[in-house]
């Protein structure tokens, strides 16, 4: 499966779009805390993947997300 | 701070000099009241004074310090700023010895992840940015502050005491020289960040504070790499923060680096520690060679301003009405844009060409134009310094995923300074006859006139006047009608300066100038002086002229 699938995307934001969906998930970590902020991820990927109503989607979603993933600086490893 | 055994003003390539306390006529007993005092001979203070003396405005000039600031602060100076200084005839040392760019790069654990290119239109006369360290900047508009007789700089001398009246100012001047008092029509804060003036009034500063902390180093290097932003963000040679690097003149390149929230402060600015990670962060990044260390300090971000840079005839600019976060480089630019605004309404209104109420648009415009710095720069500076646990998870999401995927790339783009538009300025005209709006491609009432270049190899915006200038698009040149509505506004503004783009005086046969400006045959832009967009029309109609005229001088309608 091509990760960056260079055909156009039919429903991606916009920037500024996708800056206040930063935003706002950057608050809702903090309002969850540490200890309950992976699972605040994972419920929301659920949701997500629900809606979005196309597994296929999902699941190169998932790779992308998946891809290259690094040690965390949050968690002061790095 | 400098390296230990350096005197405070011991740089490897700047010479201060050092001014004397001149000895001022109010210490012999003339008193003569002065239409201006500008407290705080900065670089925001000198431009103030500068941009009065275009007018023919006099004006007395304080510092309580024999010379420029030390070190290097400011070194971003971007291209509206270039215009403020060409305007006030200081613009060629900048131009020769500045480095223009307009490129950067960012990158995540050693890898590019974005690519800045700011724009450069066709018809724009400067590059976006140049970098000068601010000695020279203060040094420049020194020497244009010393060379004009209008301005009369008094160095050594320090404002202690602030009276303020309907009908003026009384100061009180301490100086080596002597203590004077000293009348005013109107005073000039440009007395910096903890401006005393502020205090003595009560005033205070309000917004936010950051947590994250940057050591600023200057240093000096034999480093073969362009004039571009370059940012790092988890570099190997700093974990846990961020890096930037800037190219200066006289081989120095300033290098920001973030500390991380564990590191204490005082430690961080010892300066064997410092030499230690500047080694780490130049060894990342290839150089292996020798360098020198020059000054250095720490800051950290603030978004605080007045709630009214004007109280009465004292009037706040630069640093004494607002920080901003340096992430962007608005801190000296958005001050000499303050000192250009108050600059000509303060002019006109003392020349008695313009109402005292022009006045009142300072604070508005200018305050409008630092809050939308703030929106920008919080934004940035969220960026550059995650301020909780959940910024910074999304920050590194977003730089993680940036490697390889172009749509997080943008998170990384510094959104460096852009003019701000007075949309909803008392001074803007918003007529339904507007093109501006209607066409959607060029510049809105308000903003900040684009540059063109003409047939002859200048440039459009040479050509504006220090009034008002009416740019009007017409092949045929102008009827007896227009002539007419000319004659019109003259009675109003007595230096307007008209410009018929398409006449053969000013031909525009590509149809680029028309194109800058967004504007058909027979449309009209009213250019105020500071070259924002007064309003826009899609055709001549004198009266409607003639009545935007009166409302950006400030006359009732
Ligand atoms: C470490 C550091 C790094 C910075 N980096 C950047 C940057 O990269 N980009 C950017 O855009 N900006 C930067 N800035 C901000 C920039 O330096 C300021 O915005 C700029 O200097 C403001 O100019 P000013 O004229 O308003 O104030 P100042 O330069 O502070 O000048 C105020 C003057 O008032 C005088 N004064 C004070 N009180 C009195 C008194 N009572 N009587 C007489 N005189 C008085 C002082 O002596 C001083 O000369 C930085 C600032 C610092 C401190």
């Amino acid at each position: 499966m091509k990760l960056d699938d260079p055909r156009p995307q039919p429903s991606t934001l916009p920037f500024d779009e996708l800056e206040r969906a930063y935003e706002a998930l950057a608050l809702a970590l903090d309002a969850a805390g540490p200890g309950r902020e992976s699972l605040l991820l994972t419920r929301l990927a659920l949701v997500l993947a629900h809606r979005g109503g196309d597994l296929a989607a999902f699941e190169q979603a998932l790779a992308v997300a998946l891809d290259g993933l690094v040690e965390g600086s949050v968690d002061g490893s790095a | 701070m400098r390296p230990a055994g350096k005197g405070a003003l011991e740089s490897l390539y700047f010479d201060y000099p050092q001014f004397a306390a001149p000895r001022v006529p109010e210490l012999d007993g003339t008193a003569t009241r002065h239409p201006v005092l500008i407290v705080g001979a900065g670089p925001i203070g000198m431009t103030a004074a500068l941009v009065l003396a275009r007018y023919g405005v006099r004006s007395v000039l304080i510092d309580r310090k024999d010379t420029f600031n030390d070190g290097s602060r400011a070194i971003c100076i971007a291209r509206p700023s270039m215009h403020i200084l060409e305007r006030i005839g200081a613009v060629a040392p900048f131009v020769e010895k500045a480095l223009g760019w307009r490129y950067g790069r960012s990158y995540y654990r050693g890898e590019q992840i974005f690519r800045l290119e700011m724009p450069q239109p066709p018809g724009e006369k400067y590059l976006p940015m140049y970098n000068l360290q601010q000695q020279y900047i203060e040094k420049f508009l020194h020497d244009a502050v010393a060379a004009n007789r209008l301005i009369d700089m008094r160095w050594q001398s320090e404002l202690s005491v602030i009276e303020r009246r309907d009908d003026g100012v009384t100061a009180r001047i301490s100086s080596p020289a002597g203590d004077y008092r000293l009348d005013a029509d109107y005073v000039l804060a440009a007395d910096g960040a903890r401006s005393p003036v502020r205090t003595m009034l009560g005033l205070r500063l309000k917004g936010d504070n950051y947590e994250g902390r940057y050591v600023i180093a200057d240093i000096r290097m034999d480093h073969d790499f362009p004039t571009e932003r370059r940012a790092f963000f988890e570099p190997a040679g700093n974990p846990g923060g961020t890096v930037l690097i800037h190219k200066q003149p006289d081989n120095i390149w300033r290098v920001d680096y973030q500390l991380r929230e564990d590191e204490s402060e005082t430690d961080a600015l010892k300066e064997e520690n410092l030499r230690a990670r500047v080694g780490a962060i130049l060894a990342d990044i290839g150089h292996t060679k020798p360098w020198e260390l020059e000054w250095w300090s720490v800051y950290s971000a603030n978004t605080l301003c007045l709630d009214d840079y004007r109280h009465g005839r004292v009037i706040f600019i630069g640093d004494a009405a607002h920080i901003v976060p340096i992430f962007g480089v608005r801190g000296l630019n958005n001050g000499l844009a303050d000192a250009e605004n108050i600059g000509w309404k303060l002019a006109l209104v003392l020349n008695g060409e313009a109402d005292e109420r022009l006045l009142d648009s300072y604070s508005p415009e200018r305050r409008g134009a630092t809050l939308d710095v703030f929106a920008n720069a919080t934004r940035s500076t969220r960026f550059m310094t995650p301020p909780s646990r959940g910024w910074r998870l999304m920050r590194d999401a977003a730089l993680s995923l940036a490697v390889k995927h172009e749509f997080t790339r943008e998170f990384a783009n510094p959104r460096q300074m852009t003019p701000y538009t007075y949309a909803d300025s008392p001074l803007t005209v918003r007529d339904p006859d507007d093109d501006g709006a209607a066409a959607s491609r060029g510049p809105l009432a308000g903003a900040a006139c684009p540059n063109a270049r003409l047939a002859d190899g200048r440039h459009l915006l040479d050509l504006a006047g220090p009034g008002f200038t009416l740019l009007v698009v017409c092949d045929r040149g102008p009827d007896a009608a227009a002539s007419r509505c000319f004659e019109r506004l003259r009675q109003v503004d007595p230096a307007l300066v008209v410009c018929v783009i398409g006449s053969t005086a000013l031909p525009d046969a590509d149809r680029s100038i028309a194109g800058a400006l967004g504007a058909e045959q027979g449309s009209v832009l009213l250019l105020r002086p500071d070259l924002h967009i007064a309003g826009r029309w899609r055709r001549l109609r004198a009266d409607r002229l003639q009545a935007a005229l009166r409302q950006a001088l400030g006359h009732s309608a």
